[in-house]
C-alpha cells in the first residue's frame, strides 16, 4: 500500500487539558513536524490510521 | 483547429451554456506554489493542488517559467516538469502526476455525472522531451472506483494541446461532500505492471488486474533526463474545451489556500496573539484566510528558538508548537517546556512570531 505520510519517525498523541487533540508526527531526517487533527476528513490522519491498521505504525500514548 | 471550427465549436459551448462554466480545477495556469519551486521528493510540493507519485524511478518536480511557444501565447507563464532523475527499466515503475477535485465542486457543477448524455471536458497542455502516445485518465472515489482514459500523441519537445470529453454513467457514484469526487491523472510513465489490454479506451470500466491503460510504447521511465510538462488544466461542464479561464493571481491563491495556507515562512512573520497561562505555557490562535476543506494539519519547521512570544516587558523563545481544538477557520497553538518555552510571566497577553529564517508554519487540508 502507498501511504502519503511517509519516513515517520514517531507518532505520539498529545493531550490538552487532559483531552487527545491531534497526533504530533516527527520524521527521519527532517525537521517538519506535523500536527494531525483528530478528524476524520482530514487525509493525513485517516493515512496515520491505515498504517496503525496495517500493523505498521504505533501512535504512542500522550503522556 | 480552423478558426470556422473554433467559432463552431464556441458557438456550441455557449449554447451549452458552458462557456459560462468555472473551471472546477484549481491552479490550472500552475501559478500558485506555496510550498516551494522544486523538490526531488513525492507529494504535494510544488505547484499547488499537484501531487507527484513515482515508483521505482527518482524524478525532480518543479514550477518553471514559461516564456514561450504556445501555451505562452495563449495567457501562461507557468508550467509543471517532472524530470527524470533516475531511470528505471522496472515492470513496476510508473510517474503521474494528479489534480484531486473535491466531490461537491462536481456534484454541484451542473454535471449530470449519471447521464450518458451529459459531459464534462478536461484539456491541459502537455509537452515531453520523449516523443510517444501517453494517457491522462478520470477517475471517481465514491463507492465502485470507475475509470475513463484517452490516449495523446506528442511530439518530442513540443507543446501539444490536449482535449478529452468524457460523458456521465448511470454507475458513477460521486457524494456531495467534501471528500475526493475525481481525480485527473496525467501519466509520462506507467511500467507493463499497471498496463494491459484490459483498459478501455471508449467506456468507463473499473480495475482489472491492475491494468489502468494499454501498454506504453516508449518508456518515459528509462530515459535518463527525460521531462514532461503540463500547464493550462482546466475541467468543465460540457462537451467542448473552451478557452482557458484565466484569473488573477489572487483568486488563484484564494481558491488553494482552501487546501493549503502557508502561514508563515523566513524571520519576523507573526502568527498570532494569545496568552502566558503559565512561564511555559503561552497559547494563541491562528485565523485561516479562507475555510479549509477540513480541519488542516499543522506543518512547522522546527530548531531551537525558531519562534518567539513576547508580552508585557517579557520575551521567550521556543522551538515549535502544538496545535489543538483545529476548525476549518482557525487553530489554538500553543507551546510548552517540551519545546524550551519557560520565559514568559503567566496572565499576559502575548504575540507570536517566527524568529529565524528557516522557520515555517503551514496548515494543509489536502485530498
Amino acid at each position: 500500500m502507498i501511504y502519503r505520510v511517509t519516513n515517520i519517525k514517531k507518532a505520539k498523541y498529545e493531550k490538552r487539558n487532559d483531552v487527545i487533540k491531534s497526533i504530533r508526527v516527527t520524521f527521519n531526517n527532517s525537521n517538519v513536524v506535523m500536527g494531525v487533527p483528530i478528524v476524520t476528513d482530514n487525509m493525513d490522519y485517516v493515512d496515520l490510521i491505515k498504517q496503525v491498521d496495517a500493523g505498521e505504525l504505533t501512535i504512542e500514548d500522550a503522556d | 483547429m480552423s478558426r470556422a471550427r473554433t467559432f463552431a465549436d464556441l458557438a456550441t459551448a455557449s449554447e451549452a451554456g458552458s462557456l459560462a462554466s468555472p473551471n472546477i480545477v484549481i491552479n490550472g495556469d500552475m501559478a500558485v506554489a506555496q510550498r516551494g519551486t522544486s523538490s526531488t521528493s513525492t507529494g504535494y510540493q510544488t505547484v499547488d493542488r499537484l501531487t507527484l507519485g513515482v515508483g521505482q524511478v527518482s524524478v525532480t518536480q518543479s514550477q518553471q517559467a514559461l516564456t514561450s511557444g504556445s501555451p505562452y501565447e495563449a495567457g501562461f507563464n507557468n508550467f509543471y516538469r517532472m524530470a527524470n532523475t533516475s531511470t528505471s527499466s522496472n515492470a513496476g515503475s510508473y510517474v503521474q502526476v494528479t489534480h484531486s477535485i473535491e466531490a461537491q465542486h462536481i456534484a454541484n457543477s451542473g454535471w449530470n455525472f449519471k447521464s450518458s448524455s451529459s459531459f464534462v471536458t478536461v484539456s491541459f497542455w502537455a509537452r515531453s522531451s520523449l516523443a510517444g502516445t501517453y494517457y491522462v485518465r478520470i477517475n471517481t472515489d465514491d463507492g465502485t472506483t470507475y475509470y475513463r482514459i484517452k490516449a495523446f500523441a506528442l511530439s518530442a519537445d513540443t507543446w501539444t494541446k490536449v482535449t478529452f470529453t468524457i460523458e456521465g454513467n448511470s454507475n458513477l457514484t460521486i457524494n456531495d461532500d467534501n471528500g475526493v469526487g475525481l481525480q485527473v491523472v496525467i501519466v509520462p510513465h506507467y511500467g507493463t505492471t499497471f498496463t494491459g489490454t484490459n483498459a478501455s479506451t471508449t467506456a468507463w470500466f473499473t480495475l482489472t488486474s491492475n491494468e489502468y491503460f494499454p501498454d506504453y510504447a516508449q518508456n518515459w521511465g528509462n530515459t535518463s533526463s527525460a521531462t514532461f510538462d503540463v500547464t493550462g488544466l482546466q475541467l468543465e461542464v460540457g462537451e467542448v474545451a473552451t478557452p482557458f479561464k484565466h484569473e488573477s493571481y489572487g483568486d488563484n491563491l484564494a481558491r488553494c489556500q482552501r487546501y493549503y495556507y502557508l502561514a508563515a515562512d523566513g524571520d519576523n512573520a507573526p502568527l498570532g496573539s494569545g496568552v502566558a497561562e503559565a512561564a511555559a505555557a503561552s497559547s494563541w490562535v491562528t485565523h485561516f484566510p479562507v475555510p479549509m476543506r477540513a480541519a488542516p494539519s499543522l506543518e512547522d519547521v522546527e530548531g531551537t528558538n525558531y519562534y518567539i512570544s513576547w508580552g508585557g516587558g517579557a520575551t521567550d523563545t521556543f522551538d515549535g508548537m502544538k496545535s489543538s481544538d483545529t476548525s476549518t477557520t482557525g487553530v489554538y497553538l500553543y507551546n510548552d517546556s517540551g519545546l524550551n518555552a519557560g520565559g514568559n510571566t503567566a496572565g499576559r497577553g502575548v504575540i507570536v512570531s517566527t524568529n529565524n529564517a528557516s522557520a515555517k508554519v503551514a496548515f494543509q487540508s489536502e485530498l
